[in-house]
């Protein structure tokens, strides 16, 4: 599987499933013209494409370019995958035009293909919103398997933050959602056979979401220890899904 | 005369505690403890204050036990320590070539090769510390050496490191200190690492094999591999037994100051940081008084949880000497030093991944009055007092040197035996 975050906001769903630690079997990536923000984005495979002009024109050199830059990008990782998730905010510029182009391509190569957009907030701007509308038109019409996160319907949820609360929290959103869309395509290694008292009894195709971060307990405040893209303040016993017995 | 003593006072502001001694050197570079004073930093996160007022006002407090001690006021020198993760280490190469028709190497070409890795310029809201130290010298033929001198070789590279530190970050722990202190100045602030390995080995050392010392704090992880002439390596990770803590009071579900009692207390616990696979064969009570909650612990479930962040650590450790070429040059022994040191079994663990003996660290030639016992988590601050006084040391020197004889040549020369000290 291959989850791949378009834009500003895709690229920050992206890098928050990547911090989770990901499911087995998914390889993530991100894409934006933006060089700055993929720079944060560290750890992460990341691709610079360059940014698309206010009125693409389909048929120029320029686009051509752009096209080729996009396509050897995703020509690398289509031959090894069976599902291409694309995660983005639809409003803006490179995150609608890249993810429409990556999932026509996607669906040229019979790829099953699948999106999760993030529409854009109430306090976004009427340019905005029609972009996304028209975005998600043309999107419905390369693949039925969009998935949509109406921000603006959710207006008393953002308006109480700031903007620069609220466009994280999507992106969160953006991810979770991610994650619980690709959870059952997962490969996950078959559940060891418990006996005796202490057995549970778990039904083995039982889903199980997650819905919040690992935590990071009294470091959450602070700058994280990142070494070698992973964050050594969460738990190691969690990074590496070591189970610990609490006692009673 | 007791107003002839030289007393040189040390302090660390740690992420645990805040540690203050107070120190005097006696014939044979011994140096003997005369007080130390130790209060709870209570509001610290990987040694940066997270709240200064609760800070300063344990400063304050550790400053006056120490002066309670010694029954008299500090007065002397004062030695501050650096940590954090705003440190950075900075490599420059600096190289000449060699003049002379047989291409041997002098001093001279030493002094004019460490000229040329003077920091040239420092990034707006930084600045360096006052310690340079020698990395290395290498030779045209690719041989590295820590003294070249009478070597032959066509040209003479030197590696020097120097330390930058933000600016604004690094102050507000200055400032935590020098309020505390009132009139008193702070006369030197010394990089941890550097610190921790003027306290463990001797100065001037074999070059043959070198030594490594792993200093394990509560919020920083300090790490240093002296050579003869300098350091091959100096540098911290953020991780510590806080985030020992914190992983028990995630797993287990407990209070975080109970956590940290669990790290204190794994001896008396018969925890260690080797974890027997026991499941619930041994079980540890705890009484949480706040919660008024009884819990059953298994030990094993402590020291898993302890052998996974520790042996990570020193897995991170051993990626960072070795991407810096400096592991292969670890010589047959290794150090443990710092809070961290004291976890049962600590350096059985280390020992797995370092594939060498492990001990804990003691500092050399100390003495002291009988109540003071030279623990793992004190060596921060006195190799403070030691690293301090050798940098006043060459610092005079070198003043006196340029005020005298005015001589560029002389004073680099001297600016370059203060680099080779350290």
């Amino acid at each position: 599987m291959l989850l791949i975050g378009v834009g500003n906001a895709g690229g920050r769903a992206a890098y928050y499933v990547y911090q989770r630690g990901s499911l087995p079997g998914l390889r993530i990536g991100a894409m934006d013209s933006d060089e700055a923000a993929l720079q944060q984005l560290s750890g992460l495979n990341t691709v610079l494409l360059p940014a698309p002009e206010e009125a693409p024109d389909e048929t120029g050199d320029a686009a051509d370019e752009r096209h080729s830059v996009l396509y050897s990008a995703l020509d690398a990782q289509f031959p090894t995958i069976h599902l291409l998730l694309v995660v983005t905010g639809l409003g803006g510029r490179a995150g609608c035009y890249y993810t429409l182009e990556t999932l026509r391509y996607a669906r040229s190569k019979k790829l099953a293909c699948a999106a999760i957009v993030a529409m854009p907030h109430s306090f976004d701007s009427p340019e905005l919103h029609s972009r996304a509308e028209t975005g998600l038109r043309q999107l419905r019409e390369i693949t039925p398997a969009v998935q949509l996160l109406p921000c603006q319907e959710f207006g008393a949820l953002f308006l109480d933050k700031t903007r620069e609360e609220a466009y994280p929290q999507a992106a969160r959103w953006l991810a979770e959602s991610s994650i619980g869309f690709l959870y059952p395509f997962a490969k996950f290694p078959p559940p060891k056979r418990v006996s005796g008292k202490g057995a549970r009894k778990e039904d083995p195709n039982q889903l199980q979401f997650v819905f919040s971060d690992q935590p990071r307990g009294i470091f959450t405040g602070g700058l994280p220890s990142n070494y070698y893209g992973q964050n050594f303040d969460i738990p190691t016993f969690q990074r590496r899904n070591v189970n610990i017995d609490p006692g009673e | 005369m007791k107003t002839q003593r030289e007393i040189y006072t040390g302090v660390e502001i740690g992420t645990s505690s805040i540690k203050v001694m107070l120190g005097e050197f006696l014939p044979g570079d011994s140096l003997s403890v005369l007080a130390l004073g130790e209060a709870p930093s209570l509001k610290m996160c990987k040694s940066e204050a997270a709240d200064t007022r609760v800070v300063g006002g344990q400063v304050a407090q550790a400053l006056a036990a120490a002066e309670r001690a010694a029954g008299f006021p500090i007065t002397g020198p004062v030695f501050m320590s650096i940590s954090g993760a705003f440190v950075e280490t900075v490599n420059i190469t600096g190289s000449v070539l060699i003049n002379e028709p047989t291409g041997r190497i002098a001093e001279s070409d030493l002094e004019e090769a460490t000229r040329q890795t003077n920091l040239p310029e420092v990034p707006q809201g930084k600045f360096r510390l006052a310690q340079s130290v020698n990395r290395l010298f290498r030779l045209a033929d690719g041989r590295v050496l820590f003294n070249p001198i009478g070597q032959c070789s066509r040209s003479l590279e030197v590696e020097t490191q120097h330390f930058i530190a933000e600016w604004e970050r690094a102050n507000t722990t200055y400032c935590l200190l020098s309020e505390a202190l009132g009139k008193l100045e702070v006369a030197t602030v010394i990089y941890t690492p550097l610190a921790v390995s003027s306290a463990v080995f001797p100065p001037a050392a074999s070059d043959e094999s070198l030594n490594l010392v792993i200093d394990i704090g509560a919020g920083m992880t300090s790490i240093a591999m002296p050579t003869s002439v300098g350091h091959f390596h100096l540098g911290q990770v953020g991780i510590g037994c806080e985030h020992l803590a914190n992983d028990l009071s995630i797993a287990l579900d407990l209070p975080i100051q109970t956590a940290r009692s669990l790290v204190s207390q794994m001896d008396s616990l018969h925890c260690t940081a080797v974890a027997t696979k026991d499941n619930r064969a041994r079980m540890v009570s705890i009484n949480q008084d706040n919660l008024s909650k009884h819990r059953v612990i298994p030990a094993s479930s402590i020291e898993l949880v302890v052998e996974l962040r520790m042996r990570e650590l020193f897995e991170l450790i051993r990626r960072q000497l070795d991407e810096r070429g400096a592991y292969s040059w670890l010589g047959n022994r290794v150090f443990l030093s710092g809070g961290g040191a004291r976890i049962p079994r600590i350096s059985d663990l280390a020992a797995t991944v370092f594939n060498r003996p492990v001990v804990v660290a003691q500092p050399y030639r100390i003495t002291g009055r009988a109540d003071f016992q030279p623990l793992p988590q004190y060596n921060t601050v006195i190799g403070l007092i030691r690293a301090g006084y050798r940098d006043l040391q060459v610092a005079q020197q070198v003043s006196q040197q340029a005020s005298t004889l005015g001589s560029t040549v002389e004073w680099w020369k001297n600016a370059w035996k203060a680099i080779t000290d350290w």
